[in-house]
């Protein structure tokens, strides 16, 4: 693999660091199956494209992407507590809305932003050569997010969250309306999503409508295999894994398609994805860690 | 103070599996008591500490905490004056939270959370000396995961967590059933001494008439969904196990055959 190929592979892997602390907020934290993320993440991309493109400062643009995804992820939230739709069922109606709402805001299925400023335009002027500048400043911004989270998470509200994601009745026991703080939880988790998209865009010069297809599982790919390779006992270990397991997860595809010997191309990548995932649930199961269905880690613990 | 009236709890209404939990029960209990339920299986002990706690909602009927009315009030709402023990020690405390965070959890309980943090170096120290009142040595764990305590250890956290704030009524439902004996002594006894030390309105489930009469200021038996038996700490006194369990099978006209309610 270039090295080339290699700092490219770190952005990536960098920008969906953001995707993973999101998916470990809906699926760990808050134990909600979300797959709204697969529409909040080219809904970031679309709002701070058509932002960009329209002369807004870029920054705005891109915080004005993270509310939309958090709208996004409030609506989900809603439709679950409101209507009693089931959570899985909830999140891909939305993802589904979501994509008619991309292509009405982009106006068209793909937005280039080539010769747009972008929040990345600073990075031109760092005395470094931009493969290098780039994942060096993600790094930096994506640690900054990684620890702002943290941070919510040891609030009063955030122990709140985590208390009624793992368990809902001492959560209503000590008065925490599971009402209040999934809204929350799952607008948090898709404004973090959205802001990945709204990066991601930025930094690959388009906007394109279709690129959340498997978004969901690329995070939880990322989520598990950050748990298999940093088994985390606290929260700053556990968002900590999250990035880290995005950047193995990205490393490792980019190598597999850049091997010249296994004869892999571009088209298998969604192919190579789910096999790494099923590898490193499977690799968690034989340890006893996260990563198999709750209900079975249950049954082996009782007996 | 605590108060039911006239209150009705139908499960499944109008299919065969219509079970009339509650027939019109009342009860008032004044602040300051203690009272014990007792009751068999089936008798509606828990689906009145559900109508109080507001996990089910009656569909006749008024319940009131200090003459407010709070029948429609859900559960989280009415927590904010309401401390409450499960049977289950696992479902009091949360097992992927630290001592330390599930007390900061509790000690937020009965107002509006806020965005600071949750366990502030200034509050720690009162915390650690309520753990340590509890004589288990916990105070020296505060920042192990509650999963790596005891059943009994958990169960005593619950009960500390549901007293740290002060307390309208304390809901107890059959706190100490699933626990091994030495560890519901523990439990048992801390019960008391909270309730003594902080006036605590407390209603307590219990399986075992000994329990029932050894605790508390009062004694309910509970039949088929209504109050049958109501007794003040002088009627208890004089009672005693065998009387208690006399009258109970005066009331039913039956023998009781339920072990754990005679024996433990």
């Amino acid at each position: 693999m270039s090295l080339f190929a290699f700092m490219g592979a770190l952005e990536a892997g960098l920008i969906f660091g953001l995707v993973a602390i999101g998916v470990f907020l809906s699926f760990r934290v808050l134990d909600f199956p979300d797959l709204t993320v697969d529409g909040s993440f080219p809904l970031g991309a679309a709002v701070a494209a058509v932002g960009i493109l329209s002369g807004m400062n870029p920054f705005l643009a891109t915080a004005l992407a993270a509310c939309a995804g958090f709208a996004a992820g409030y609506v989900t939230a809603q439709l679950h507590l409101r209507l009693n739709i089931l959570h899985l069922l909830a999140s891909i109606l939305v993802m589904l809305a979501l994509y008619s709402v991309n292509l009405r805001i982009m106006g068209r299925p793909n937005l280039p932003l080539l010769n747009s400023e972008t929040v990345f335009t600073p990075v031109e002027a760092l005395p470094l050569p931009h493969m290098y500048a780039m994942p060096l400043v993600l790094a930096f911004a994506i640690f900054a997010a990684k620890l702002l989270i943290d941070w919510f998470l040891s609030t009063e509200i955030g122990l709140a969250l985590r208390a009624a994601g793992a368990s809902p009745r001492m959560a209503a026991a000590q008065g925490i309306d599971r009402n209040h703080v999934l809204p929350l939880g799952l607008g948090l988790s898709n404004a973090l999503v959205a802001l990945a998209g709204a990066l991601f865009a930025q930094a690959q010069g388009f906007a394109d409508v279709t690129m959340g297809v498997g978004v969901i599982i690329i995070g939880l790919a990322a989520v598990i295999v950050g748990e298999t390779i940093l088994p985390a006992r606290t929260m700053f270990l556990a968002t900590l894994a999250a990035v880290a397991g995005s950047l193995a997860y990205r490393v490792t595809i980019a190598f597999a398609l850049n091997l010249d010997a296994i004869g892999l191309r571009a088209q298998d990548l969604n192919l190579v994805t789910a096999v790494l995932v099923v590898a490193a649930i499977a690799a968690a199961r034989s340890r006893g860690l996260p990563g198999r269905p709750k209900l079975k880690r249950r049954e082996t613990t009782n007996a | 103070m605590l108060e039911a009236q006239n209150i009705r709890v139908t499960f499944n209404p109008g299919t065969p599996l219509e079970n009339r939990a509650l027939k019109g029960l009342s009860l008032k209990i004044d602040e300051g008591e203690f009272v014990t339920v007792i009751g068999t299986n089936g008798a509606g002990k828990s689906t009145l500490l559900g109508a109080f706690s507001g996990d089910i909602r009656p569909e006749r009927g008024a319940i009131r905490i200090d003459r407010t009315d709070v029948t429609r009030q859900s559960a989280p709402r009415r927590a904010s004056r309401l401390g409450r023990v499960f049977q289950d020690p696992r479902m009091g405390t949360c097992e992927t939270l630290t001592i330390l965070e599930n007390l900061a959890i509790a000690a937020a309980r009965t107002r509006r959370r806020r965005l600071g943090p949750g366990a502030p170096r200034a509050k720690v120290e009162g915390w650690r000396a309520r753990l340590a009142e509890l004589g288990l040595g916990l105070e020296n764990r505060l920042d192990d995961k509650v999963g790596l305590l005891s059943g009994g250890q958990r169960q005593a956290l619950s009960l500390l967590m549901a007293c740290l704030v002060p307390n309208r009524a304390l809901l107890l439902d059959e706190h100490t059933a699933a626990l091994d004996p030495g560890a519901a002594d523990t439990v048992l006894r801390l019960t008391d001494q909270f309730a003594e030390r902080d006036r605590l309105t407390v209603l307590m489930v219990t399986h075992s008439m000994a329990q029932a009469l050894r605790h508390g200021t009062r004694t309910i038996m509970l039949h088929e969904g209504q109050i049958v038996v109501d007794l003040s700490a002088a009627e208890r006194a004089e009672l005693g196990v065998p009387g208690l369990l006399d009258l109970f099978q005066q009331v039913r006209g039956q023998p009781v055959d339920d072990d754990a309610m005679v024996l433990s």
